[in-house]
């Protein structure tokens, strides 16, 4: 009893917490104005079921202290990779092929979930919770496993197949490997070969014959449209550069102060901006509101990362600083994938904007970081906890 | 640096989040810059223009083409004022069932639809679609029973339409194509340059000139859709997600009654009564002398032209420019083929109005079309009516008689049709009051199968002769040749010349009279108006070599001839003169001064090189277009009292019972010009001719390559006649005619001339 009132007024403590949540529940708010611009249904259905639910599933995260979550991680990666091997399985029961996937399962008689949305709260935790007391990944060898746990849900995820979750996971384990430590040149190292195989990528896309190529065709496209348009090259936007052309145009239309709702709604329609309620919300956003609301929606998010990231610096528990700085980067890596599609600098792959686009999974996944990153931070840090991640000064700490 | 770091921030983590934190900073200002860059400036403007754009549609508004009317205010060319029904092209190709099956089950599933994939989708199209296809399919059965054609039809016609636009499309891909590989530098797949154009948008005439009764029925089915979708509508308003569509009509939406743009023309058959009391005797007596009503069929077709599509030379020259140029060319346009419709296309064509339709607000900003402006002609549509059916072959005026020469001289086998052409021009305006071509334009074969008109080489009757073909003019050259002697005082006015009956001595059967041919008498001492009455070849030959070939051709230039006469008429001959500046031929010697060598004229020019001697030497340009002669022409300062011996040749010509343009030789010397009130004062010509020969191969540009046997040959018989109603200072008309391979001028064109003057009466000319 007395844990669960001291839980409780750690909780109701200001803490940076209370500022991601206000942050994201604010990017949230514009979220289900930005879905009623263009489809007002869904907006209803975002702000009175998948709002209050994922709030209600945030609540729930507050409550278990993080030792016992750190306890449950590893069951709970096992259970969630199980169920993504369930989901690539030929002709497995309750799961539908969407759009030619095999993301969801149907919940009979309630609702149909997306379990990579839950793989990448799971990942993150497993990750913090491997490398919490290590010190193993400051060598090269040393950073197999780690690259070990992302690979396994990213090559289950990549099957089914859904490319632009997959893309998360990399850039979380990296941001995760630097809280923690790892030594920067190996880091760095490694970056720079995945940005030159990226390279040869994009380059055998680009100039080589068509027996070379490595990537699916319709990946191809996306590439080569993207570069298209980038050069001013039209050829691509009645096809493969169609979605972001008209996500680009809706952008630079909407200018510094954007349409308005009534004005942004005829817009969008008539422009036929495809997946304009979930993936595409962010041009929606810049047409309504302008460049404007768009830097107030950037400006959110380094509220919200950044508030993350001191909820991490203020925790001495290396399980929760770590899990904290894997929820930060993996909430703006998929903000910044999303954008960046938009905006013409990355190809176009199926990703939503957190907290802002139409989807219970993708809203329930982000607000229960959001409600793990609440419950680290109120917790008060034990008396003798020994400095984490401190390998070139583990005095510093304490003085 | 580093050190100052680790002062400031020992902790190891949190400088790494410091770190990453900074990444995050740079990231983010990437983006807001990206977004900055695509949302201010010029790039905001561009992409603002391309958003608002959407919410546009925009249609052209058809104009109507100017009226062509004739000199008396009669519409000889008009744009019909019915109605075709037009129809949506995704409704012609049959892509409309499908989309509105896409449409109604994507409604219906609104909630899943994005979580379906194609084969989901695709099953609940397919349950939908029939419906939408039978609607489609009554659609066209009820426009084949109210349009009374067969079905065939219809899909031929949609077969049509769908080949029409693809091309369309498939010229707009290649231009595309082009352009960007042009601005890539770097070739370009036709599959990339593929775009949709307007045509696919629009809707396009399934049925042509409708009735009133046909429309009635078809605006009552779109009434009946129009008020169904009201009532869909607010049946879908109350029943929300679970409507299923209950229309039935729901097709006859996308139909529509337009005013289209079919070009006719009212005068094109004429019934004419045409007198016979006036015929050489032989014709009256088989009509016995009453008047012969008949059908005249493509009355001034040959002047006015005919529309055609454009080509891609029409989009060159004029290409279509929503803001510049909305009278421009685009795909599906017609345009003047040949005429005045050619001629006057620009003024006739006028310019079209434009709509553009908000769909957000459903506002039009509509731009009004401006008509094409009228062209009056000189033309008498009335005149050539009765001109062309008198200069029918039925009549026997235009059918080899066997009066038209001796049995040994004849040249077309007796009641072969016989081809030709007649002008009548006023002397006082230049401008043309009639202008016949025969053989006629066949109606019927000209709209079913133009090709084959094209093809017929023995009569050639898409020619419009008068204008586009020239002629050796004969003898009807000589009062030209004569008023530029005595002008020249290469002759005195009284002076008398002695002809042999050869022109030169060495050679007395070369260039000799025709009455030195028949009975070896010359005429003797003679004066220019008794060469013109008698047409003495030798006479005349002399003159040119008084003159010489190049003063002559000089004269005739004067006149008119060596180039088009600028009449108004498309793909006008120039005729031909000497060039003055090269060799001159032996042959040529002496020659032309009789219409024979290097000289050739059309039906126009000769009646406008002759109204210069009834204009006292004044020579004015023809003209079809009323009122088009205003402050031209020139004097050729020609000797006036050379001019009167030149008419009274002409007038003793066709008066005196020596004159060779004064009787049929072979009907008891009866006259050939019998009109009452009017003096004549007429020439006759009979010139040599080549021959016609079948064109068996063309060259790559469309010329005569090779050519087989002769189809027709001998001589053009001319008459060329001034008119003069009793009372009047000067003749007021001049007409001109050729009668093509048929031998003796006087004797075939002559009677032809004179019902013409009738003509001129009846319609009361020559008071």
């Amino acid at each position: 009893m007395n844990q669960a009132l001291a839980s409780l007024r750690g909780i109701l403590t200001p803490n940076p917490g209370w500022v991601a949540l206000a942050a994201a529940l604010l990017l949230s708010l514009i979220g289900v104005m930005a879905i009623g611009t263009v489809e007002p249904g869904y907006a209803d259905k975002q702000g009175e079921l998948w709002l209050p639910a994922a709030l209600i599933v945030m609540l729930v995260c507050l409550l278990p202290h993080p030792r016992m979550i750190g306890l449950v991680t590893y069951p709970m990666l096992v259970g969630v990779l199980l169920v993504l091997v369930y989901l690539i399985m030929p002709g497995a029961p309750l799961v539908p092929r969407v759009n030619g996937a095999t993301s969801w399962i149907d919940i009979p008689g309630a609702m149909r979930v997306q379990p990579s949305e839950l793989a990448k709260v799971v990942f993150v935790l497993a990750l913090a919770r491997y490398l919490r007391f290590r010190d193993s990944y400051r060598t090269l060898i040393g950073l197999l496993v780690p690259f070990v746990i992302m690979f396994i849900p990213v090559m289950l995820i990549l099957k089914q197949p859904d490319l632009g979750t997959a893309l998360l996971f990399a850039p979380t384990l990296f941001a995760v490997l630097v809280a923690a430590g790892a030594k920067l040149r190996h880091l760095f190292s490694l970056l720079g070969l995945a940005a030159a195989a990226v390279a040869v990528v994009v380059a055998i896309c680009l100039w080589a014959p068509p027996s070379m190529q490595i990537l699916k065709p319709h990946q191809q496209k996306r590439i080569v449209s993207m570069v298209s348009l980038a050069q001013g090259d039209t050829r691509y936007v009645q096809d493969e550069g169609f979605q972001q052309d008209k996500a680009m145009t809706l952008i630079g239309a909407g200018g510094l102060t954007g349409y308005g709702a009534e004005q942004a709604t005829v817009i969008v329609t008539y422009n036929k901006l495809p997946h304009d309620h979930n993936d595409m919300i962010y041009a929606v956003i810049v047409n309504r509101w302008g460049l404007l609301g768009a830097w107030a929606v950037m400006g959110l998010y380094i509220v919200l990362v950044v508030s993350i990231l001191l909820a991490a610096g203020r925790s001495r528990d290396p399980f929760a600083r770590l899990s904290c700085v894997g929820f930060a980067a993996m909430i703006f890596t998929q903000a910044s994938i999303n954008i960046g599609m938009h905006l013409g600098l990355l190809p176009i792959t199926g990703i939503t904007l957190p907290f802002i686009s139409y989807g219970g999974s993708s809203l329930v996944a982000t607000f229960i970081m959001i409600g793990l990153v609440m419950n680290f931070a109120s917790r008060r840090p034990a008396l003798l906890s020994r400095p984490s991640f401190e390998f070139d000064n583990a005095d510093a700490i304490f003085q | 640096m580093r050190k100052a770091l680790r002062r400031q921030v020992p902790s190891m983590f949190h400088r790494r989040l410091l770190l990453l934190a900074a990444v995050m900073l740079l990231v983010v200002a990437v983006l807001g810059l990206q977004t900055a860059r695509l949302a201010v400036g010029e790039e905001h403007r561009e992409r603002r223009l391309r958003a608002e754009n959407a919410l546009l549609t925009e249609r052209p508004i058809p104009t109507v083409r100017g009226h062509i009317l004739d000199r008396k205010g009669r519409v000889l060319a008009h744009d019909e004022p019915g109605f075709a029904v037009v129809v949506d092209y995704d409704v012609i190709t049959g892509d409309w069932a499908y989309n509105q099956a896409y449409r109604e089950a994507k409604r219906a599933h609104r909630e899943t639809w994005g979580e379906m994939d194609r084969t989901e989708r695709e099953a609940l199209v397919a349950e939908l679609q029939p419906k939408y296809d039978e609607q489609a399919e009554m659609l066209w059965s009820v426009l084949a029973e109210v349009g009374a054609i067969e079905r065939e039809r219809i899909e031929a016609r949609r077969a049509t339409i769908i080949r029409r636009v693809q091309q369309i499309g498939a010229g707009h891909t290649r231009r595309r194509q082009a352009r960007m590989a042009a601005d890539l530098e770097e070739p370009v797949a036709w599959a990339d340059a593929v775009e949709s154009v307007q045509e696919e948008t629009w809707k396009h005439a399934i049925l042509g000139d409708v009735g009133d009764a046909t429309r009635g029925l078809i605006a009552g089915f779109i009434a009946e859709a129009e008020a169904e979708e009201v009532r869909e509508t607010q049946r879908r308003l109350e029943e929300g997600g679970d409507y299923v569509s209950q229309q039935a009509l729901k097709v006859w939406l996308e139909v529509e009654l337009l005013r289209p743009k079919q070009r006719r023309y009212p005068f094109e058959t004429q019934t004419v009564v045409v007198p016979t009391d006036s015929l050489p005797s032989v014709l009256r007596d088989r009509f016995e002398a009453q008047p012969r009503e008949m059908a005249a069929e493509g009355v001034g077709l040959h002047l006015l032209g005919l529309m055609r599509d454009i080509w891609a030379e029409d989009e060159s020259r004029r290409p279509f420019h929503k803001a510049r140029d909305r009278g421009g060319y685009l795909a599906g346009d017609r345009a003047g083929g040949s005429g005045v419709e050619a001629v006057f296309e620009d003024v006739l064509r006028g310019v079209r109005g434009w709509q553009v339709t908000h769909l957000d607000t459903g506002a039009k900003d509509i731009t009004a079309p401006v008509p094409g402006q009228d062209v009056t002609l000189s033309i008498d549509i009335a005149l050539q009516a009765r001109i062309q059916a008198l200069m029918d072959p039925s009549i026997g005026l235009m059918q080899s008689q066997p009066w038209h020469s001796r049995e040994e001289d004849h040249q077309a086998k007796v009641g072969q049709p016989l081809n030709g052409a007649a002008v009548v021009l006023d002397i006082e305006t230049g401008e043309v009051l009639a202008a016949v071509s025969k053989p006629d334009l066949p109606l019927r074969e000209l709209r079913e199968n133009a090709r084959s008109i094209y093809q017929n080489q023995y009569d050639q009757p898409f020619l419009n002769r008068p204008f586009v073909v020239a002629y050796q003019p004969g003898s009807t050259v000589k009062p030209l040749v004569l008023a530029a002697a005595y002008t020249d005082r290469k002759i005195g006015l009284d002076e008398i010349v002695d002809v042999r009956g050869y022109l030169w001595p060495n050679k007395p059967t070369v260039y000799r009279d025709w009455i030195f041919k028949q009975t070896l008498t010359p005429f003797g001492p003679i004066d220019g108006v008794f060469a013109i009455k008698r047409s003495s070849n030798v006479f005349f030959g002399m003159m040119q070599q008084r003159m010489g070939l190049k003063r002559l051709t000089w004269w005739y230039e004067q006149f008119g001839l060596g180039r088009p006469t600028g009449v108004g008429v498309k793909g006008e001959s120039s005729g031909r003169v000497l060039d003055r500046t090269g060799p001159i031929l032996p042959a040529d010697e002496a020659f032309t001064a009789i219409g024979q060598g290097p000289i050739a004229w059309t039906v126009i020019q000769g009646a406008a090189a002759h109204a210069v001697l009834a204009r006292e030497g004044w020579y004015l340009p023809p003209t079809i277009v009323r009122g088009g002669n205003a402050g031209r022409g020139r004097d050729l300062n020609l000797s006036s009292r050379g001019l009167t011996r030149v008419l009274e040749g002409m007038r003793l010509s066709a008066s005196d019972s020596l004159g060779t343009t004064h009787h049929l030789s072979m009907l008891n010397r009866e006259p050939i010009f019998n009109a009452e009130g009017v003096t004549v004062m007429a020439k006759s010509g009979t010139a040599q001719a080549a021959p016609l020969k079948e064109v068996v191969r063309y060259d790559e540009q469309g010329y005569p390559a090779e050519w087989g046997r002769v189809l027709r040959s001998g001589d053009h018989a001319w008459v060329i006649a001034l008119v003069q109603p009793d009372g009047a200072r000067r003749p007021t008309h001049v007409i001109a005619c050729v009668v093509e391979y048929a031998g003796s001028g006087g004797q075939v064109a002559g009677p032809v001339v004179n019902q013409i003057i009738h003509a001129l009466q009846d319609e009361g000319y020559l008071e």
